[in-house]
């Protein structure tokens, strides 16, 4: 099971599922209020922290009826994936995380590699660039109105969210802390640490490794935050070594 | 010529490779930011991003460039040498240069565009905020939160009431009939047929009848007291219930030999006597349904989060959860059977047990507003999970 990061959807794993699909059984999936997803499933309440996006991931488990499931998460996926797995262990088989971080924010003794102020940076930079949207000015509490023009735009343009849900994604994403939760998760994985990544820097990708027992961690040679889509054939062959050795 | 043109062009110009190294640009984008065009080539991109700029840029601009090849009117703030703040909007573009791919990038400074778009966002913000702390508003909210919350509670309450119910009027007219049909249909037989002697034996079944009759009813018994009893909640720590559920098992059946494995459990808000009950069935039913010699036990207790809400659809609270895994290598069960069990009177082996214990288990996971769970297979495993919540609502 493919689950995409922040700012996309699941068009970002084009480039690696096709090497997996052979032997692979391939489930793709946009979170709600991603991509193509049906936004009136779209509650504020239940998407204001990254349990509910959990559940998203057990909504499909249990209604495909699903097993011995290798979830492959981008970014805060990876955080995602390891709270279902937490909460459910028996769906899942392995996890690798791509460019994983289970806090954003420096902390005493501990370097997430921003500050506050950086975090809200980011979330004046997407409100300027959704400036152009147009239900963006109106006051919205509520993410559940039905608004068919908005929608037009949606799925006529690629990775593009409503721009209520992104900026809460955007907080539940970079305000998040699961550092406690690390130590709960019983099922190997495999972090993939990028080399020169912001968003997630190498101190992250060794705390991780340090915290999460049984983890394999693999450095890349890919620099950014994306490997899958920058570099997919190391990506690739990285978790097809994993696999081999673990699943 | 043309490259003077280039140079003191209206717009900013920078372009660089994938691995993020400078290629080009022009004199306007050097005098803007303070670099020389030497101090920039080959250097990092990132270099003139600010750090909101370069995490918006991973997180969004590399998908659009990666997909469709450019990326239009974005709002980016560079970062000149003298770490001002420079806003631009930005057009972006990906060519093949030189057998490499490059993206080639054109902005112009906005700062009024950013006056107002910040007056334009600080109004939309007061106007969001004006309305989410009317008071009244938030007053309604909070109370129509806790009549959901309440609404939820007395919705599992029905539910659960309602399938007590059923397998009330199956236990009626079936565990509680039959043993009383056969205790009349003996009694009639010794009343009226000869010759005596015949009757020893409907005595002895009379006898068996009614011994059935009274274990049923002990059973009802216990089982309508935890139906009916309204649970005192008081700080229960799980390892110590464990140790006295353990201790229990060892006295009672001192030959049980029982292997358990356990990670420190938590202190959770609870009934102390129905949360030793529930481990004493859980681990009964594991050293019961052995395979070969031990009955081998593993415990595992870990704090999730959950949603608190459990009848009604699209309502969300997330909070603390004991997930409690009980796992026994035994003799396990059919899967087809994971949720029967849970029924009063439901046994799935014959011999010893009367059929209760998962029932009460479920009783006093749901007096708890817990929830309970079972998956196995045949000659294999059980595995019965419990979810009890961390703390109790106080409605």
């Amino acid at each position: 099971m493919f689950a995409h990061g922040f700012g996309c959807d699941q068009n970002m794993w084009r480039f690696i599922t096709p090497a997996f699909e052979d032997h692979y059984r391939i489930i793709l999936f946009d979170y709600v209020g991603a991509g193509k997803s049906d936004l009136s499933a779209y509650t504020p309440e239940r998407y204001s922290s990254l349990y509910g996006y959990a559940q998203d991931i057990l909504d499909i488990c249990e209604e495909m009826e699903l097993s011995d499931v290798i979830f492959v998460g981008h970014s805060v996926s990876s955080m995602i994936g390891l709270l279902a797995a937490v909460e459910q262990p028996g769906y899942f088989s392995n996890l690798i995380m791509v460019g994983p971080s289970p806090c954003y924010i420096n902390d005493v003794g501990y370097v997430g590699g921003f500050q506050r102020q950086d975090i809200e940076g980011l979330l004046e930079t997407m409100e300027k660039n959704y400036i152009g949207w147009a239900n963006f000015l109106a006051p919205r509490i509520m993410g559940n109105d039905k608004n068919p023009e908005l929608e037009q735009e949606l799925t006529d343009s690629f990775c593009s969210t409503d721009p209520v849900i992104a900026g809460q994604f955007a907080r539940a994403t970079f305000f998040s802390d699961n550092r406690e939760d690390l130590s709960k998760l019983k099922t190997p994985a495999l972090i993939l640490q990028c080399s020169d990544d912001i968003i997630a820097p190498m101190e992250v990708g060794h705390y991780l490794h340090q915290k999460l027992e049984g983890s394999t961690l693999k450095i890349m040679n890919a620099k950014g935050h994306c490997p899958h889509m920058s570099e997919p054939e190391e990506t690739i062959g990285l978790i097809k070594e994993y696999l081999g050795v673990h699943a | 010529m043309i490259e003077q043109l280039f140079d003191n062009a209206p717009c900013g110009y920078f372009s660089f490779f994938d691995d993020r190294s400078i290629f080009l640009t022009n004199e306007t984008f050097c005098s803007l930011t303070g670099y020389t065009k030497e101090e920039l080539a080959g250097k990092d991109v990132e270099t003139v991003f600010t750090i909101a700029t370069r995490i918006f840029f991973q997180t969004r601009i590399f998908f659009m460039l990666k997909m469709h090849g450019q990326a239009e009117e974005i709002f980016i703030t560079l970062l000149a040498k003298d770490k001002q703040h420079l806003p631009v909007l930005l057009n972006a573009k990906r060519l093949a240069w030189q057998e490499r791919q490059l993206t080639s990038c054109a902005f112009i400074v906005v700062p009024n565009r950013k006056k107002f778009e910040d007056e334009l966002v600080a109004a939309r913000k007061a106007a969001e905020t004006a309305l989410r702390e009317n008071s009244e508003l938030v007053k309604a909210r909070t109370e129509l939160e806790q009549y959901a919350a309440e609404l939820d509670k007395q919705m599992q309450l029905v539910n659960n009431q309602n399938l007590e119910l059923k397998q009330f009027s199956h236990v009626v007219t079936h565990n509680l009939k039959e043993p009383l049909r056969k205790i009349i249909l003996y009694a009639d037989r010794l009343h009226s047929e000869q010759p005596v002697h015949a009757g020893e034996k409907d005595i002895a079944r009379i006898h068996k009848a009614a011994f059935q009759l009274k274990n049923v009813v002990d059973a009802l018994q216990q089982y309508v007291w935890l139906t009916e009893s309204a649970p005192a909640f008081s700080a229960v720590n799980l390892s110590d219930t464990l140790q006295a559920v353990l201790e229990q098992l060892r006295g009672e059946r001192p030959e049980l030999p029982l292997e358990i494995q356990s990670n420190h459990l938590p202190e959770i808000e609870g009934e102390a006597g129905q949360l030793q009950l529930l481990l004493y069935h859980l681990l009964h039913n594991a050293a019961k349904f052995k395979k070969g010699d031990i009955a081998r036990v593993k415990i595992t207790g870990t704090v999730v989060k959950r949603n608190t809400y459990r009848e009604m659809e699209n309502k969300y609270r997330y909070e603390d959860f004991l997930r409690l895994e009980i796992r026994d290598e035994g003799i396990g069960f059919d899967p087809a059977h994971k949720h029967s069990l849970f029924r009063l009177f439901q046994k799935l082996q014959y011999g010893e047990g009367r059929g209760i214990g998962l029932a009460l288990c479920r009783i006093i996971v749901n007096n708890h507003h817990g929830s309970i769970e079972a998956d196995g297979e045949l000659n294999k495993f059980a595995v019965f999970t419990v979810w009890l919540p961390m703390k109790q609502a106080h409605v």
